[in-house]
């Protein structure tokens, strides 16, 4: 476990809130979740940042990652060691790919097909 | 016509069969028969009168009687009344060329209570049952029983005949009889008959009046189908035009959308359903693919570093467990080496291969590890499975294009429906026209259906009038015929009066001519009368004197009345050239000597070719026997025998005895 809660935002939270109008996904964990990964397979190095995570949405890890536990640790890890990440600044990584991820998403993803082309790297809407 | 012979048998005071024999030879033409008061002779003249006429025979004394009781009451007392009674004639008669000889049996018997006859007739010993079934027809074609009065008579009654109306009735029958002027009357009736007849079947007035009504209803009828008609043809054209009228309005609504505004319902389902599929595709998407492993797709690269990463990590806490394990057992085997006779070459090969082993392990031991995880933690993640995903994935999301493709058409469909509310009132409108189009064709079918019925009653009109016209025509005819005969008739009649007339003044004439020539030659006073007048109009005889007045016939004496009547049937039978045998019963009645000397001589030998007497001794006595004795073929005396109780017939006359004492 990286983190024990997720927290976001107050603007990714309303961000989270568009791509939930947008895909109909309810669940804040399966988008932070896509949010994370999206960020992750961004090869480039998402810059630092003060990230204030004083929403009200906040999850366990355990809620966060679900089922996916095992792989998003080790890409999380995997991610962190090919960026020379110390293994304490893990939160830290992992706050600024989520909200990184959260923006990438609002931009790419305009509703649900869009948000699965995505991943597939099928057509894009 | 000549008699035979005759029969009687049980026939009134003739007890048994009593056979006469009455043929007469040439120059003889008298039967004579004598006989006494009461013996028989005018039975034996009712005899000869019955069986030729039966039923019509004007027998004496049989009255108004009845026919069977007269039968019963002539059969001879002194019988049994079953026994019966008979006469028989025999005749010869000339009929076409060759002589006939007749014999009519007619007999009877009083057995039942109504006495029935039979009568046979034979033709020439044959028995003739047509002439036998038919005798009262054909008994007029030898001796008319109209004129059988002129022949058969009876003197004592003679008298009478001398009589103006008598004598008139006598005439007439006679005159009618003997010229057939019988057949004219008969005609003359018929005629009448047939006047009568045609003027029944005068034209009806009734039936022209029926046609004439027949015709006026078909002129009406004919009318009416022709209004009808054009009415027909008006209402046609309204037809088209409503028809017009509602295409036109119809192709408007059709280009409103009318057509698709009647799909609207069937699009919405469809667009539903589609909907729905499309939710439920979504639902899959979103709760199965989104939040399942798809997002791990985009950090495929990563995964597959980090299970790399893994098994190294894993390599390397095995190989920093088994290095001072391993350095030992390297050493052991050194030290074996070293003891044994082993090439120094062999063994420093074996150690170089040993310390390289080794290095090797240090080095995996070196590895940095970062990952901390299980070994098997991240086996679910192959890079098979991520390419099944991706397949998946891919697949669904066609899917999901298609769906969406198919609502979005449907709802552009659905958008291009018109509004109900718009095509409302254009639709009323087309259901308004449509309901006038069928009107107009309900009223056009009715007006066809009575132009139908229309003309069919003027056909049948037509049909009755023609058939009537016929009946009419047919009538037409026959009243043209009708007149014709009418106009006809009427000139036959005036022909056959003209003739009659014509004919009765000859005759009637000819006729007192013959009764003066006859009287003339039997009264001892020839020059009594200078002529004799016959009326044509009432048959009234008229005598004139030299002086030429009248004589009225009362002025005569009842003996010059019997010759008048004598003369009278003599000129008669004369006239009619009939060649009957006369029968004369008590000729000579009333009559002085001289006369019954002038009838003996000069009329009885001429009366007829066949002459039968029925004398008494005080008639014809033993002076005139002996004079008509030269003329006589047969003589017979009837005599009436007590102790036979009958009469009997026997041959020869009166004997004189007395007178010749």
């Amino acid at each position: 476990m990286i983190i024990d809660v997720v927290r976001v935002s107050e603007k990714a939270k309303h961000q989270l809130l568009t791509l939930k109008r947008r895909t109909g996904i309810l669940q804040w964990n399966v988008l932070c979740r896509w949010a994370l990964l999206a960020s992750l397979a961004e090869r480039t190095i998402p810059p630092h940042e003060e990230i204030v995570t004083d929403s009200n949405v906040e999850m366990s890890w355990k809620t966060f990652a679900g089922t996916l536990d095992d792989a998003i640790t080790a890409v999380v890890r995997q991610r962190a060691h090919e960026d020379k990440v110390a293994e304490d600044q893990l939160p830290q990584f992992f706050k600024i790919h989520l909200h990184r991820g959260i923006a990438y998403l609002l931009n790419g993803a305009q509703d649900l097909r869009g948000l699965i082309a995505m991943a597939s790297g099928s057509e894009k809407s | 016509m000549l008699f035979q012979e005759f029969v009687l048998h049980n026939f009134g005071i003739y007890k048994g069969r009593h056979t006469v024999d009455l043929t007469t030879s040439p120059g003889r033409p008298i039967v004579l028969f004598g006989a006494l008061n009461g013996s028989g002779k005018t039975t034996f003249l009712d005899g000869l009168q019955l069986v030729l006429y039966g039923k019509h025979a004007r027998c004496t004394g049989r009255g108004n009687m009845a026919y069977p009781d007269f039968l019963r009451s002539t059969i001879n007392r002194y019988v049994p009344p079953q026994e019966g009674a008979g006469l028989e004639l025999e005749f010869i008669h000339h009929h076409e060329g060759k002589w006939q000889t007749i014999r009519v049996i007619r007999t009877w018997n009083g057995r039942h209570e109504t006495t029935r006859e039979r009568l046979e007739v034979y033709c020439d010993g044959i028995l003739d049952a047509v002439l036998s079934e038919r005798w009262g027809e054909f008994v007029e074609d030898f001796i008319p029983s109209q004129i059988s009065e002129l022949f058969f008579f009876d003197g004592e009654k003679i008298e009478a005949l001398a009589e103006e109306q008598s004598a008139a009735a006598i005439i007439r029958t006679g005159i009618h009889a003997l010229l057939g002027l019988d057949v004219v009357d008969r005609l003359a009736a018929d005629i009448k008959i047939i006047q009568r007849r045609r003027r029944v079947d005068e034209l009806s007035r009734e039936a022209q009046a029926l046609v004439r009504a027949k015709h006026d209803a078909m002129v009406a009828l004919s009318d009416q189908a022709d209004a009808l008609a054009a009415n027909i043809e008006q209402q046609h054209a309204q037809v088209e035009e409503r028809m017009r009228a509602l295409q036109a309005i119809e192709e408007e609504y059709r280009q409103q959308g009318g057509g698709l505004a009647e799909q609207a319902n069937t699009i919405e389902a469809q667009l539903k359903a589609a909907a729905e599929q499309k939710a439920n595709h979504d639902i899959y998407l979103r709760d199965k693919l989104a939040a399942g492993h798809l997002p791990l797709l985009l950090v495929e690269d990563l995964l597959s570093k980090a299970r790399t990463q893994l098994t190294a990590e894993i390599n390397a806490q095995l190989a920093t467990a088994m290095l001072s394990e391993i350095r030992e057992r390297d050493a052991q085997i050194l030290s074996m080496l070293a003891q044994s006779e082993v090439s120094e070459t062999v063994r420093r090969a074996v150690a170089d291969q040993l310390e390289r082993d080794r290095q090797a392990r240090v080095t995996a031991t070196q590895t940095p590890a970062y990952l901390h995880m299980r070994a098997e933690a991240l086996a679910p993640y192959a890079a098979s499975q991520f390419d099944d995903l991706r397949t998946d994935t891919h697949e669904a999301l066609q899917r999901e294009q298609l769906l969406a493709e198919r609502v979005n058409d449907l709802e552009r469909t659905k958008a291009a429906l018109p509004d109900p509310e718009l095509l409302a009132p254009l639709r009323q409108r087309l259901e308004e026209q449509r309901r006038q189009y069928e009107q107009a064709l309900g009223a056009v079918a009715l007006l066809n259906q009575q132009h139908e019925d229309c003309v069919q009653a003027r056909e049948r009109a037509d049909r009755e009038r023609q058939s009537l016209l016929l009946e009419l025509a047919d009538q037409d005819l026959k009243d043209k015929t009708n007149k014709r005969v009418l106009r006809h008739a009427g000139l036959v009649e005036q022909s056959l009066h003209r003739y009659r007339d014509a004919v009765l003044q000859r005759n009637v004439k000819r006729l007192a001519d013959l009764i003066l020539e006859s009287f003339q030659s039997v009264t001892r006073k020839p020059k009594m009368f200078e002529r004799i007048e016959i009326s044509p109009v009432d048959y009234r005889l008229s005598l004139f004197d030299h002086s030429g007045n009248q004589v009225p016939s009362h002025q005569l004496s009842a003996g010059e009345r019997q010759l008048l009547a004598v003369s009278i049937l003599w000129g008669l039978s004369r006239a009619s050239g009939r060649s009957l045998p006369a029968i004369i019963d008590t000729p000579l009645g009333r009559l002085d000597g001289q006369h019954r000397n002038k009838l003996v001589k000069n009329y009885f030998p001429k009366a007829s070719h066949q002459v039968i007497l029925l004398s008494t001794d005080q008639e014809i006595d033993e002076d005139l026997y002996g004079k008509i004795k030269r003329v006589t073929s047969q003589e017979y005396l009837i005599e009436y025998s007590e102790e036979k109780q009958s009469s009997e017939i026997h041959e020869g006359y009166f004997t004189f005895d007395e007178a010749y004492t």
